[in-house]
């Protein structure tokens, strides 16, 4: 019933056949797609990173400009800033100037004109006081008049 | 019963198929053949126009097999000795193949104890060479002598044993499994069987094949052990 002879041998090299045309047929192809896939991704993988680096470092570069910039910015608007407050100054302190000036001169515009009009009230008064001395010089002589008339009717 | 043992052995024995001068090729070397040529036809036709991109079903398939193998005896293996996950492959394939062809029609070649013998010799033959392949020949020899030089006769036994075991087991499942069916084929022929080829042909043909591979791999992986 039980036999053991030269099949051990065919069996074995049947086996070894059948390992080899496994892995020509099933293992070998399917290692070498699973490692194709895998080198393409872990390229495609390398690409990215290279292409996020890229990225962070134009980000960085441009971060660095926008630094710049706005330093230099702040620096103009500092020196504006000054300019313009010593302008301001400047301004303020011409108009003052001149306003101190404009007072004076109508200061001086007002006593002249008091002074004028002193005097011409002056004249005025004068004037009247030569009228009113005529009228009572006129007077004096109208009553010397009654006097007289009267003294000539009596 | 004569009959029944007498109809039983005729089941048990290996025929020839054919003789070629001096040699007897047996029945199960035969359907070795159509066990092989039905996974080569199978790999070759789910590998047939494998692409990078936008895989086919068949692909899918073909790839989920692969990978599921390599994972499964990689495990069992280790990393050292991942190079042999091919062969275990193979040979568990070829095993679970073989043990379940009884279901349509064929003797399993695995109920021949020069197969189970082939299989085992094969395996303690890439076991030692495993290790002489990792640690050296001086390793592999000064290997037989730990963890304590007490055990060396032991380990030098376990060089016969191991295959020993390992072809009887397979051996004397199948044909356990083999002449149990038979029995319960003659007692009641109807339905009871299916059941029965459920459990025996195909749960017990994988496990055999499980524990074959599990155990060799399981060699193979001490045999590769570096500290």
């Amino acid at each position: 019933m039980l036999r053991i002879d030269s099949n051990i041998l065919w069996i074995i090299i049947n086996l070894l056949i059948l390992y080899a045309l496994m892995k020509r047929f099933l293992f070998q192809p399917v290692h070498d797609i699973l490692e194709k896939r895998k080198q393409e991704i872990e390229s495609d993988f390398a690409l990215a990173n290279q292409k996020k680096q890229e990225a962070l470092e134009s980000k960085n570069k441009a971060d660095q400009q926008l630094a710049n910039m706005q330093t230099i910015c702040d620096g103009m608007l500092a020196d504006a800033k000054e300019k313009a407050s010593l302008e301001y100054e400047q301004i303020i302190a011409d108009a003052n100037m001149k306003s101190d000036e404009m007072i004076e001169q109508a200061r001086i515009k007002t006593i002249e004109a008091a002074n004028e009009e002193k005097a011409k009230a002056k004249s005025e008064i004068a004037d009247l006081i030569n009228k009113a001395a005529d009228k009572i010089t006129n007077t004096k002589s109208d009553e010397k008049l009654y006097d007289d008339f009267l003294k000539e009717m009596k | 019963m004569e009959e029944f043992t007498k109809e039983l052995l005729d089941q048990l024995n290996v025929d020839t198929a054919f003789t070629i001068g001096p040699f007897a090729i047996s029945e199960s070397v035969v359907i070795t053949w159509v066990v092989m040529a039905i996974l080569v036809l199978l790999s070759a036709w789910l590998t047939r126009g494998l692409k990078v991109h936008n895989p086919g079903k068949k692909q899918i398939v073909a790839e989920s097999i692969v990978i599921w193998l390599d994972k499964f005896t990689i495990s069992m293996l280790g990393e050292n000795a991942k190079e042999y996950s091919t062969y275990i492959s193979t040979i568990l394939l070829y095993i679970g193949l073989a043990n379940i062809i009884g279901i349509f029609g064929m003797k399993p070649p695995t109920k021949d104890m020069n197969v189970t013998i082939a299989l085992a010799l094969m395996s303690i033959v890439l076991i030692e060479v495993s290790g002489i392949r990792t640690k050296g020949l001086k390793g592999w020899i000064k290997s037989f002598t730990q963890p304590v030089a007490v055990v060396t006769p032991i380990n030098i036994l376990e060089i016969f044993t191991r295959p020993l075991s390992l072809c009887m087991r397979l051996f004397g499942n199948v044909i356990g499994a083999f002449v149990i069916m038979e029995m319960i084929k003659m007692v009641v022929p109807v339905f009871i069987p299916t059941v029965f080829s459920l459990y025996f042909d195909f749960f017990d043909g994988f496990i055999q094949a499980y524990v074959f591979v599990f155990l060799t791999s399981l060699f193979i992986a001490e045999a590769t052990e570096t500290e």
